[in-house]
């Protein structure tokens, strides 16, 4: 585990992150395994990061860390603007942090060159955007197997498995549609599966029901949810739904740059 | 919403999209830049020579002018003694080759008396020895033979000052003669006109040009018709009175086909320029599409949208204009040198002394920039005032917009290319009218061009994704999706390219042509002839020459040819006819004809009793036909008629020739001179030896003597010089679809960004994103170079086949090498991969995180 450096703000955080009482069953979460290194997949340690904005510089995220355990389910609660995105792109390797570490499954985030992280990325990491963020000229098959394309590592099993999780979403028929021809939530649900079909280590979803009415967010949550669940991947997911935060193990509270902890109970 | 509003609007998008605006105002300089270079220098060259008509003209009327002879002295003297004529002067003129450097001069040759009442800029100057003794200066020319004058400026070039000794050489001789004054012009016109003049009294300039009693011709000063009517009627036959203004805008409009067709070729740079401000305003209205549908739904409406976007486009074409008339005067100072050269080979020699930029050239600068500014906006404006408030219509939407208007781009190009074609056959003479029909094919073809890249991608995708794999389907689709920038970015460099193919193949035909016509027209050995100075200027030799280079060892025969102008009365509108007298045909078998009223084999013979045959040119400027052929010529005897029994093709000049028997000719002109010979070897004799002796012996006359190779390099030297500045604009326009290209990537790029960002996100490393990039790159520069082969090829025929023989009057033959066609898709594919390679590095080095947070 991490050790904060004293008096800064988020002392401990991962420590003090806090089990939610289980509501889907897969996700029970024991805090005294977050100690097992076997166990943590996610170390983040006192990160920080700032953007320059119309000539300033803002500070989005400050001396924040964070560890999360393998199959673990973590919501990372905030308002617009709180540096939910950001956590994420810093956890996935899109972003670099202006100072701090990431290990992801021991592997150090922030010491690999861009190449190496591009390469760990599309072998481990999994991920789902607001905006669904789909490969306008690909169709569904293509979308969905882009990871493993661009690894090189398509075969037969891939394949198989690629199939079966689109059937499972419901979009057995639209292999070969391209995604204009979607709609929201069935381009969210291809998104899943592409998160899923390479079988990462991690998936990240930045607010993944954020551009859908209630009833696809309903439906897409439940996939996301199982699906991860049944293969058994560690879901960070960023929302400001509290509704949604309260389905996961713990929830981080994302306010001004800090990370904090917060009851499940108060998540209301 | 007030104009206020409207403007900071505008001035907020400009801010935002710096890049785009600097490819806008970029597109525009360029375009307008080229028009006012080529029109500068043009201009400039055209000006001088006016100015140098002018200066020899004076304030004259009407000139008295003979044949290749001249006009008697006596006609003068008889003029002031009989008719009381005190407004004329006589003129001698020719060319001298001065000081060591044999610069070219025009000799003037004047009486200092009579000058007055005609060219007031020798009476108005001050002409002195040394600076403030005027008038004794004027006193030694008349007084003392062998003295001249120069101006200042000659002075300079000359390094010379009076009383220093100036070597003169004429193609009769070398003669030295005594500076004994600088004229110091009264103005700046005046020291234009005296800028290329040696001035010597009228005894001094007949001695040095060998032609004693004889005058160039008679300048006048005449308001009264009586004055005239009498001087008319006392003319000799042979000597004609006619007015100078005539005259001189016959020998003005020698270049207009040249200079013609470089404007033309200038005009394409701006075509091509449109085209990218037309991609770039579309885009930036893409882009857009949100922000204009929330001002529409708080109260803009649509004109205030459209008044928007076209404000916009003026703001940034007044900059580009401003900028391009700038660049354009510098880049006429560059072009001048060029343009100068090649009328010089071809038409007439000039000097420009100082840049034209005139207000009319001014106002084609401002014209074409706004207009072309403002006409490429026009349809993203309109495209822009159709956003409603409630649109909701994403860029793929758009997208799929662009993808309907390509099929009507489609029919409308081949409408367009179709009406092109047609106005092919109407006023068949007419040149402004060929190359109305020249864009016409050529916007059509590439109105084409948007729907051709569809089904080219469509047709690549699968075998490029079974070859290359993700990125392989990737790349052609994404061309496809972003058809409205792509599409005209393509459209750009086909044309573009065309351009090149076109021009190339047409160089390239009309190369191969002149080849096959001087290997049927070299017949003979060795050609002696004076150097090269324009079509008006005549070269005199003495015929007795031929005897001595008859005597010469290994010459078997001497052939001479007599080359002057003279008048045909039934075209007062053209310049003087070039007469050129044969003493035998050289090539009477090997010369191809358009049509003869007689066999081959018997030309000759009917030449020799009376009959003339003229090249193609010729025959075209003055509708001359197996129907239409006599040509009425003023001869020494008066103005004689000639049947013409053939019309043969010719490329040494696009004025065109008469050819006539040496005999015929010496029978209707008192003229004793020759201008060149043509030498017959023996068969064991080697053209170098002759070549070496003739030398020798024209030393003192500055003649060329060429061996038949020597003078095939020289006539190869002249074309290429004449076509290289063809070549200079066409590599500037692939510079302009370069920036297109360059400019369509970045805003296909800035369109990608989310895509892009996030297949980053998913695993495409960078290397294999700047491979992406490459590969769509090529893949526009590869489609664009296959569309410019028959865009080109049809450019290429229709300059063969409409503008070149409405311009010149030649048609030659339709050449095509393989090699060029490869070498133009190169030119496409490697624009395309050059203009990618800065997108590719920006998006290679993209954070993927900035990208997809931007979205």
């Amino acid at each position: 585990m991490a050790r904060q450096p004293a008096g800064r703000r988020n002392e401990s955080l991962a420590a003090e992150c806090f089990v939610v009482e289980p509501r889907i069953p897969f996700l029970t979460f024991h805090p005294q395994e977050m100690n097992n290194k076997h166990n943590t997949i996610v170390s983040i340690s006192g990160i920080s990061k700032s953007f320059r904005d119309l000539g300033e510089q803002r500070e989005v995220l400050t001396d924040a860390s964070l560890e999360v355990g393998r199959g673990e389910f973590v919501a990372i609660l905030g308002s617009s603007g709180s540096g939910k995105t950001t956590l994420l792109h810093l956890i996935g390797g899109i972003d670099t942090p202006d100072s701090g570490s990431i290990v992801i499954d021991g592997t150090t985030l922030t010491s690999l060159s861009d190449t190496a992280r591009t390469h760990f990325r599309r072998r481990h990491v999994g991920m789902v955007f607001q905006l669904f963020n789909l490969i306008p000229t690909l169709t569904v098959w293509e979308n969905i197997l882009l990871p493993a394309e661009l690894e090189g590592s398509v075969d037969a099993n891939r394949r198989d498995y690629a199939a079966s999780l689109l059937e499972r979403v419901g979009l057995g028929d639209r292999t070969n549609t391209f995604p204009e021809k979607l709609s929201g939530g069935e381009q969210q649900r291809v998104a899943i599966v592409r998160a899923l079909a390479h079988e990462p280590l991690i998936v990240l979803a930045d607010e993944p029901t954020g551009n859908l009415d209630a009833q696809n967010s309903a439906r897409v949550l439940s996939i996301l949810l199982q699906l991860t669940r049944e293969a058994g991947r560690t879901l960070l997911m960023a929302t400001h739904d509290h509704e949604i935060a309260r389905q996961a193990s713990r929830v981080c509270r994302l306010h001004d740059g800090a990370l904090s902890m917060q009851p499940a109970a108060a998540v209301v | 919403m007030t104009g206020a509003v409207v403007s900071r609007l505008v001035y907020r998008a400009l801010q935002r999209r710096v890049l785009q605006s600097v490819l806008f105002v970029i597109s525009i300089l360029a375009g307008v830049a080229l028009i006012v270079g080529v029109d500068v220098a043009a201009e400039s060259a055209r000006r001088a020579f006016s100015l140098s008509l002018a200066s020899l003209q004076g304030d004259a009327t009407h000139e008295i002018v003979g044949g290749p002879s001249g006009v008697p002295s006596s006609l003068y003297r008889s003029l002031r003694a009989d008719l009381g004529i005190r407004t004329g002067a006589p003129v001698i003129q020719d060319t001298v080759r001065v000081g060591a450097a044999e610069i070219p001069l025009t000799l003037l040759g004047i009486d200092p008396f009579a000058e007055a009442q005609v060219r007031q800029y020798l009476a108005g100057a001050s002409t002195a020895t040394v600076p403030g003794v005027e008038g004794q200066a004027l006193l030694r020319l008349m007084a003392e033979p062998d003295t001249v004058l120069v101006a200042q400026s000659v002075a300079a070039r000359l390094g010379v000052e009076p009383g220093d000794q100036l070597a003169l050489r004429t193609a009769r001789g070398r003669r030295n003669v005594t500076l004994v004054g600088i004229i110091h012009p009264a103005n700046e016109l005046s020291a234009q006109a005296l800028a290329s003049l040696v001035v010597a009294d009228i005894s001094t300039a007949q001695e040095i040009v060998g032609s004693p009693g004889v005058l160039t011709r008679i300048d006048l000063v005449l308001t009264d018709a009586q004055v005239l009517a009498d001087i008319q009627g006392s003319l000799p036959p042979g000597v004609v009175v006619r007015p100078v203004e005539s005259n001189r805008s016959s020998l003005e409009q020698l270049s207009d086909s040249f200079t013609l067709n470089l404007q033309a070729l200038s005009l394409l740079a701006l075509i091509v320029g449109l085209f990218l401000v037309y991609n770039i305003m579309s885009f930036s209205v893409v882009q857009r599409r949100t922000q204009i549908g929330m001002l529409r739904a708080i109260g803009a409406t649509r004109r205030q949208v459209f008044a928007g976007i076209l404000l916009e486009a003026l703001v940034l074409g007044v900059a580009g204009t401003l900028l391009g008339l700038a660049v354009g005067y510098v880049l006429g100072g560059f072009l001048v040198g060029a343009v100068t050269r090649t009328i010089s080979d071809l038409y007439y020699r000039v000097e420009v002394q100082a840049l034209t930029l005139t207000s009319l050239t001014i106002a084609k600068g401002v014209f074409t920039g706004l207009g072309a500014s403002l006409a490429a906006a026009l349809i993203p404006a309109l495209n822009a005032t159709r956003i409603t408030p409630a649109s909701t219509l994403r860029s793929a939407d758009a997208e799929q917009a662009s993808r309907s208007r390509a099929d009507v781009a489609a029919v409308t190009g081949i409408v367009v290319l179709g009406a092109g074609l047609v106005l092919t056959q109407f006023q068949a003479q007419s040149l402004l009218l060929g190359f109305g029909a020249l864009f016409l094919v050529l916007m059509g073809s590439v109105l084409m061009t948007p729907l051709a890249l569809l089904l080219v991608m469509h047709l690549v995708q699968p075998f490029l994704g079974r070859a290359i794999g993700t990125l392989g389907r990737i790349a052609p689709r994404a061309i496809a999706r972003s058809l409205s920038r792509t599409g005209v970015a393509v459209a750009a460099l086909s044309l573009s390219v065309s351009v090149i193919v076109g021009v190339s193949v047409m160089i390239a035909s009309f190369r191969g042509t002149v080849t096959t016509w001087l290997d049927g027209a070299l017949t003979a050995d060795v050609f002696i002839s004076a150097p090269a100075s324009g079509l008006l200027e005549t070269v005199n030799l003495d015929p007795e020459l031929a005897v001595q280079l008859q005597n010469l060892p290994g010459v078997s025969q001497v052939l001479t040819a007599r080359d002057v102008p003279v008048l045909a009365p039934d075209y007062p509108g053209l310049p003087p006819v070039n007469l050129v007298a044969v003493s035998d045909d050289l090539a009477e078998r090997s010369r191809r004809y358009l049509w003869l009223a007689v066999p081959q084999e018997e030309v000759w013979e009917a030449m020799q009793a009376g009959a003339i045959i003229v090249t193609e040119s010729f025959a075209y400027r003055r509708g001359i036909s197996p129907e239409v052929n006599t040509l009425n010529v003023l001869t020494d005897n008066g103005v004689r008629s000639f049947p013409i029994v053939g019309v043969y093709y010719h490329y040494g000049t696009d004025q065109g020739i008469v050819l006539m028997a040496d005999p015929v000719y010496r029978e209707h002109f008192a003229d004793p001179w020759v201008s060149s010979f043509a030498l017959f070897l023996t068969p064991e004799t080697q053209s170098a030896h002759v070549v070496e002796s003739a030398r020798r012996l024209v030393a003192d006359q500055g003649l060329n003597v060429q061996s038949t190779g020597e003078l095939r390099t020289q006539v190869f030297t002249i074309f290429d010089r004449a076509f290289n500045i063809t070549a200079a604009l066409r590599s500037l326009a692939a510079v302009v679809a370069f920036i297109g290209v360059l400019s369509a990537l970045m805003a296909l790029q800035l369109d990608q960004k989310r895509t892009l960002g996030t297949m980053r996100a998913l695993g495409l490393t960078s290397g294999q994103l700047w491979r992406l990039t490459l590969l769509e790159t090529g893949l526009m520069g590869l489609a664009a170079g296959l569309f410019a082969l028959p865009i080109g090829l049809l450019l290429a025929k229709m300059l063969i086949d409409v503008i070149n023989v409405r311009a010149f009057g030649w048609t030659f033959s339709f050449l095509v090498s393989p090699g060029s066609l490869l070498q133009a898709v190169l030119i496409a594919l490697t624009a395309a991969l050059l203009a990618g390679a800065y997108p590719a590095w920006r998006v290679a080095h993209l954070t993927p995180a900035e990208a997809i947070r931007n979205e």
